[in-house]
């Protein structure tokens, strides 16, 4: 089986590097963006579409709702899981909710990779 | 001669009758001259004076009325001619009407002045009557008169006393007109006053109020000449004034003692008046206040009833104006009152305002908090979880020595970056409560900055920033250290976060006894509208999410503040910023 694509936006280089590293960990090829900007830029690059966007909120640039909604005005995207990475719980002045969900940091290992498996196995 | 005349006169007149009955029977004309002798007997007695003239005047019959009327007999009037009845001022008025008899102009009865034997003029009601021949020529006039001067003296008098009846009804009607709407109890006695007092044909007056200790004070006088301690209150019962007062009624005084009243002032010189007339204004059967009109003529009665009745209505325009006056003050407190509340809620409502957008400020300064304290933990948190997965799996290539200390070194990067959050907002609330403490030592700025740039080289690699620093040798001062990296690191950073990728210039040099220290970058810069707004609590000014708690600029200001230094920014959106830190070398 090919190798699954998840990316990860997130500002903070210690988090990103992390996350890189357990996800990896799991035999999934990780592409990292710094914020919602690179990673629009990344996805437009990238044959393969992920099979799962972990998406941080607060991020300079290019926020993550702002993000979100970018990314579901392309139809090619519109059906990407996004899971964001929130530090104030579930948001709720996000209108497009479709396949969207919430990870609360500091982030429960567990549940990260729990939710890796439903979205990408 | 003439009373041969008369007499055949008087003679045809019967003959006159008799033959306008000729046709009739024997019986019939007994019975005709029977009524005949009846009437002449009723016109002989009756009390009216009955008088019969020939056109020239001549007087051919007087009855026994004219006789008691006129006072002449029967005898002198038959040898009179009527003219003589008739006071020469209405004799022209009297030939002119027979001339109109005559004429055979319709005559209705008449009011006429006659004159008596003794020369007394009285009034008469004249009726006449045509004495006209069987050939239809008028012969004579017969006057009916009544005596009426007692009714048209009775007449005059009610007239009389209707016109003055009027006046007075007229004078208090313009009284109640003036007083109309004059709420001001001092005007409304001037009012009163210069109506009275020509009203009354008085000279002078003088308007009392009923003051709240129940006392008479003198508010206003008419041609009154103010002396010495005549502005004193008068007591209920004390003098004429207060003896009105107590006794709710009014007095007239006719022979007004010489200096008991003041004397009226006037150019003409100063004269006492003779008649004093003091009335009390009752409301209610209470006395609210008392006027005294002096004159140099005399009060009637009839003047003092007209001022009792016009009393009345003085005292319900008088209580209307103490009552408008105490609804008006009433109205001022309540004014004044609400005014106070309306300022009161206004202020409320402006603490309320600030309240509110303190509180969301904190609320929104709790979010970024919360956000900038969970970073570093969630990296914690990950990592501890990572560490101990490899333990568990046995990995041992994840723990090298080398991997252990980049271990290390970044559990420790973000432990720092947790206790710097947490010292922000510390020093954010010691600053508040005014216990920001200061360290001042003698040291050289220079190397401080040049080492906050160096511990910022890996971020600076990362953001792609190119750094140049111009610098003076060395800049001595007494500062706090700790304080001033702070604020180095600060605009450093701010710096790199709002200009990535961009030229950063630092300057370092003296200016007049004062450290000089310029950051400029090239970033996205702060508009004109936001710069004032930057140095404060919680502010970040950017659209942009970045981190941080926004509280950076303020701590740096404060600290700059606490050197007596000062910070100066300029900037252009999209072009850059420029801060300027200037601090003295010596505090």
């Amino acid at each position: 089986m090919a190798k699954q694509h998840i990316l990860v936006v997130e500002d903070d280089l210690g988090i990103r590097e992390s996350l890189v590293e357990v996800l990896e960990g799991e035999g999934f090829i990780i592409i990292a963006a710094r914020d919602g900007f690179e990673a629009l830029e990344k996805l437009k690059q990238q044959p393969i579409l992920p099979c799962w966007i972990l998406l941080d909120i607060m991020m300079p640039r290019m926020n993550g709702k702002d993000c979100l909604a970018a990314i579901r005005s392309n139809p090619e995207w519109e059906n990407i899981p996004i899971t964001f990475l929130s530090a104030a719980g579930r948001i709720e002045d996000i209108s497009i909710m479709h396949k969207v969900d919430f990870l609360n940091k500091p982030i429960d290992l567990d549940v990260l990779l729990a939710s890796s498996k439903l979205h990408c196995c | 001669m003439r009373k041969k005349a008369v007499k055949k006169n008087k003679a045809s007149v019967v003959k006159l009758s008799v033959k306008t009955k000729s046709n009739k029977t024997i019986s019939n004309k007994l019975e005709l001259l029977e009524k005949i002798r009846w009437m002449t007997m009723v016109i002989q007695d009756s009390n009216d004076a009955i008088i019969f003239q020939d056109l020239n005047g001549n007087i051919l019959a007087w009855n026994h009325g004219a006789e008691k009327i006129y006072g002449h007999s029967e005898v002198e009037a038959l040898s009179m001619n009527i003219a003589e009845t008739i006071p020469i001022e209405y004799q022209e008025e009297a030939r002119k009407f027979i001339t109109s008899l005559k004429n055979g102009e319709l005559v209705l009865p008449l009011e006429a002045k006659r004159k008596t034997k003794y020369g007394k003029i009285v009034d008469m009601l004249i009726t006449h009557t045509k004495l006209i021949t069987d050939k239809g020529m008028l012969a004579g006039i017969v006057t009916t008169g009544r005596d009426i001067t007692e009714r048209k003296q009775s007449e005059a008098g009610l007239r009389e006393k209707f016109r003055e009846l009027e006046y007075l009804r007229e004078g208090q009607i313009a009284l109640s007109e003036r007083m109309r709407g004059e709420q001001n109890i001092f005007r409304l006695g001037q009012i009163i006053l210069r109506h009275l007092v020509p009203f009354t044909n008085a000279q002078v007056g003088a308007f009392y109020l009923v003051s709240s200790e129940k006392k008479l004070k003198r508010i206003c006088g008419h041609a009154f000449r103010k002396t010495e301690g005549i502005e004193k209150n008068i007591e209920f019962g004390e003098g004429l004034i207060g003896q009105a007062a107590s006794e709710k009624r009014s007095l007239l005084i006719k022979n007004v003692p010489e200096n008991y009243f003041n004397k009226i002032h006037s150019d003409l010189g100063e004269m006492s008046p003779k008649s004093l007339l003091i009335f009390p204004i009752i409301y209610e059967n209470e006395v609210n206040g008392v006027i005294e009109l002096g004159s140099f003529y005399s009060f009637s009665e009839y003047q003092r009833a007209f001022l009792d009745h016009v009393s009345e209505s003085i005292g319900i325009a008088i209580n209307s104006s103490i009552v408008h006056k105490k609804v008006q003050n009433l109205l001022e407190r309540f004014k004044a009152l609400n005014a106070e509340l309306q300022a009161q809620q206004a202020e409320l409502k402006v603490a309320n305002k600030e309240l509110e957008s303190a509180v969301n400020v904190r609320d929104e300064f709790m979010s970024i908090a919360g956000h900038e304290l969970k970073t570093p933990l969630t990296f914690l948190k990950l990592q501890s979880e990572i560490r101990k997965r490899n333990l568990e799996k046995e990995n041992i290539t994840a723990f090298t020595n080398e991997k252990l200390l980049k271990m290390f070194d970044s559990d420790h990067k973000q432990i720092e970056r947790i206790t710097r959050l947490i010292d922000d907002m510390l020093d954010v609330s010691r600053i508040s409560s005014g216990k920001l403490s200061m360290n001042y030592e003698e040291f050289d700025i220079c190397p401080l900055v040049y080492e906050v740039v160096e511990r910022h080289h890996e971020q600076l690699i990362f953001s792609g920033n190119k750094i140049e620093i111009s610098s003076v040798e060395s800049v001595y001062g007494r500062w706090d250290k700790f304080r001033l990296e702070q604020v180095i690191t600060n605009l450093l950073t701010n710096a790199i976060r709002y200009g990535p990728g961009k030229i950063i210039k630092i300057k370092i040099g003296i200016e007049q006894n004062e450290a000089v220290i310029v950051i400029l970058d090239q970033g996205i810069g702060i508009a004109e509208e936001n710069l004032a707004r930057i140095f404060l609590k919680f502010e970040r000014v950017t659209g942009m999410e970045v981190g941080g708690l926004g509280l950076g600029l303020y701590i740096v200001a404060q600290i700059i503040e606490a050197h007596h230094g000062s910070i100066k920014v300029e900037s252009q959106l999209g072009r850059g910023s420029s801060f300027t830190i200037k601090l003295p070398l010596t505090l």
